[in-house]
């Protein structure tokens, strides 16, 4: 996964150049590149009102980016053909379309635009998570609209699925179901999925790739398998902390802690050996949380 | 300054935009002074009436404002808390002198019955309220003191005087109040605490309210798929549009849209009886027909709201497949979206041809109505471009409250039942904001064509 794209590749089925984006006097989003390669299910992880949403959108095509563009299979997202359309599963964070109709006619409507519509699996799943067909979409809590929303996702039988914090109205068992059939689709069909999240158990059980957004730029984007490899944190005692230069190869992120010491993270490439700094220096290796919070926090 | 006017923002919502501000005052209060010193046919009540409308907007901008600015001041410890309330204090200024002392003092000096005085308190009292009150109880209010209003001019008319108004308008008058302070929530001022930063929520959630509450109103959610929309016909672009649209733009089954138009007929039915029944024949069939195009515009346009929503319509189309590319797209949700109302607007044409047949009109009065009517047209477009060319909710009510203002205000005076006409400049005059929404559909409409695809959020 390239930080940096040099030309657009219609086999990416998502890549952005540049992207910024400002709310008023805020930036949410600056000159941030990413390019998702085929099957790979990245988890998108960042702290509330990072930016995730608005990166999501602009991905897509449904939000204006103020510089930058982005690609969908290598069509500008701001112009998707309906070839491209047909190949995409979207779920927002609080899906409210169509509120008027029932779950089933809902879906039968839909249906009709998506020649690949898997109609068995729409049953199945309604079955399984327990979703009545006559129930009107406005009467239903909204763990079961995010259900009813990620059915209508699936069943397009997608190339590309982006979820826009899915789990976050469902239960447990839901959520594990919904985990389960991100690797299955990812694993069977090839399906590349994005998804943002700020759960990061879920991004363990299923993500190939990670990402943070933070400080609007992406400051972590990895395969999940390199993670314990490639980053580490180095926790310098008070007395060298004075020693330590101004900053690292590979820092990330710099934090004083109460008790005076300092915790650097740093990310090194593969094969080479961690900056030795000497003295009463630690190496911890890091989970995914701890590494997001440092980098976070 | 930017800061304070952020804050300010904040605290006030909507309100303190000015596009609401002023278009809002400008067409309410200076119609309403131009009949109360200027004099007119309307005279003392029908100024009265617009006189409350201004009240009931200044009180909600202060029943509104106020409790979340103390509670922000006082708990919250805000900075900038002494700049903002001194600048709005200058605002809250402006709306008293506009919305309390300018009508209160007109009141004093020309008041001849109790109406008046009822009209424009019950407005102030309503805008004070409605921040503490439910939704359901809102829309109840608002539409009681429209009808009373509304209905101001068609009982002075039939009362055959200026002045002078009948018992039964003074008890319409009397049971708004009733009803203000019935639907009054009293419990959270008496038990004193937090009730500014409940008021805050429900002014918020009233904002952002999803489509899921507005969506069971005529939707119809109980009937099956193959009984709501009709699944025989092709789909087109635009019948996509307004299936995600709903009711009433959905393509309903017959049965359906047999039980719409009968739930419209009875209220359009039930104004033109008793207009007919006060009065005559001719004056029932105006006050039918403007029921009629009330409801073409204000029905469809306020559902135009779901587009607005983030995670809703608007997203699930711009994906959808088989809407076409950006034009075909634009074109489509032009079509679905001033389709339905222009037809029924449309439909009220042969009715009005057909009272001015039997009413024997002059032509004059004939020509004035088809202008009036292609204004209702008119501010209907810009209001329906307004909506589709900008997206975020907030940005919306400047010119849609500006826009429905003027198409209300021409409604009460020209389509009232003053033979469509109302004398002197001052009917020109009132043209004025017209020719302001021709103006804001091109700028509109060209911000639409501007967009990459018509569905994308700025």
């Amino acid at each position: 996964m390239n930080a940096v794209i040099a030309a657009r590749d219609p086999a990416l089925p998502v890549q952005c150049e540049n992207l910024s984006k400002r709310y008023d006097t805020r930036t949410v989003l600056q000159d941030l590149s990413l390019a998702i390669p085929a099957g790979a299910v990245l988890g998108l992880i960042g702290r509330n009102g990072a930016g995730k949403s608005t990166l999501i959108r602009m991905l897509l095509g449904l939000q204006l980016p103020d510089a930058g563009v982005a690609h969908v299979f290598g069509e500008p997202s701001l112009r998707l053909s309906d070839a491209v359309k047909r190949r995409l599963g979207y779920v927002p964070q609080q899906p409210d379309a169509l509120a008027w109709m029932r779950v089933g006619d809902m879906l039968d409507f839909v249906g009709r635009m998506y020649p690949k519509w898997d109609v068995a699996f729409v049953q199945r799943a309604l079955q399984r998570w327990q979703l009545a067909p006559a129930q009107p979409l406005a009467k239903l809590s909204p763990g079961e609209r995010q259900r009813v929303a990620l059915i209508r996702a699936l069943a397009v039988t997608p190339d590309l699925l982006v979820l826009d914090e899915p789990a976050a109205a469902l239960d447990p068992v839901a959520r594990r179901e919904l985990l389960r059939e991100i690797a299955l689709r990812a694993g069977e069909s090839g399906t590349t999925v994005l998804f943002s999240t700020n759960i990061v158990s879920d991004l363990e059980r299923v993500a190939s790739h990670v990402a943070f957004l933070h400080d609007s730029r992406l400051v972590l984007n990895t395969p999940l398998d390199e993670l314990r490899d490639r980053y580490a944190r180095l926790v310098i005692a008070v007395a060298s902390v004075a020693r330590i230069p101004q900053r690292l190869p590979g820092e990330l992120s710099r934090r004083r802690r109460p008790d005076g010491s300092c915790a650097i993270v740093v990310a090194r490439a593969p094969h080479e050996p961690w900056p030795a700094l000497g003295g009463d220096t630690r190496l911890d290796l890091l989970g995914l949380e701890d590494l997001f919070i440092e980098v976070t926090e | 300054m930017r800061a304070l006017l952020r804050e300010l923002r904040a605290a006030l919502g909507f309100a303190a935009r000015p596009a609401f501000l002023v278009s809002v005052w400008v067409c309410f209060m200076c119609v309403a002074a131009a009949l109360a010193f200027l004099g007119g046919p309307g005279g003392t009540v029908v100024a009265a009436a617009i006189f409350a409308v201004a009240a009931l907007l200044g009180g909600f901008v202060l029943g509104t404002a106020i409790p979340p600015l103390l509670a922000d001041a006082r708990t919250l410890c805000l900075p900038g808390r002494f700049s903002v309330l001194s600048y709005t204090g200058s605002v809250i200024g402006i709306f008293c002198l506009a919305g309390v002392v300018l009508p209160g003092a007109w009141l004093g000096w020309h008041a001849r019955s109790g109406v008046p005085a009822m009209l424009i308190a019950s407005g102030a009292l309503a805008g004070l309220l409605i921040p503490r009150m439910p939704r359901a109880t809102v829309a109840v209010i608002w539409v009681l003191v429209i009808v009373q209003a509304a209905g101001v001019p068609v009982g002075q008319w039939l009362a055959g005087s200026h002045g002078a108004l009948g018992p039964r308008n003074d008890l319409v008058a009397v049971f708004v109040v009733l009803a203000l302070v019935a639907s009054f929530s009293w419990w959270p001022v008496l038990r004193g605490d937090a009730a500014a930063l409940e008021a805050a929520a429900i002014f918020a959630r009233r904002r952002y309210a999803g489509g899921g509450d507005a969506a069971t109103l005529a939707g119809k959610p109980h009937a099956s798929f193959g009984v709501t929309v009709r699944t025989g016909r092709s789909s087109s672009a635009a019948r996509v549009i307004r299936t995600f649209l709903g009711a009433p733009y959905a393509p309903l089954s017959g049965r359906l849209q047999l039980r719409l138009l009968l739930s419209l007929a009875l209220v359009v039915g039930a104004l033109t009886a008793w207009s007919s029944w006060r009065s005559s024949w001719h004056t029932g069939w105006r006050v039918g027909i403007m029921a009629w195009l009330a409801f073409a515009w204000l029905s469809f346009a306020a559902r135009l709201a779901v587009l607005r929503h983030m995670n809703g319509e608007r997203a699930e189309l711009a994906l959808l497949p088989g809407l076409g590319d950006a034009s075909a797209q634009r074109r489509a949700l032009y079509r679905a979206s001033l389709g339905p109302p222009l037809l029924i607007v449309a439909a009220a044409a042969p009715l009005a041809a057909a009272a001015a047949f039997r009413e024997s009109v002059p032509l004059a009065a004939i020509i004035a109505a088809g202008f009036w009517l292609a204004s209702t047209v008119l501010l209907g477009v810009s209001y329906i471009a307004a909506v589709l060319a900008k997206s975020t909710a907030p940005k919306i009510y400047g010119t849609s409250a500006a826009l429905l203002a003027t198409m209300l205000a021409i409604w009460w005076l020209h389509g009232s039942a003053y033979n469509l006409m109302f004398p002197g400049p001052l009917g020109w005059i009132l043209y004025l904001p017209v020719a302001w929404a021709a103006v804001a559909l091109v700028i509109y409409a060209r911000r639409l064509a501007s967009y990459p695809h018509p569905l994308v959020l700025p």
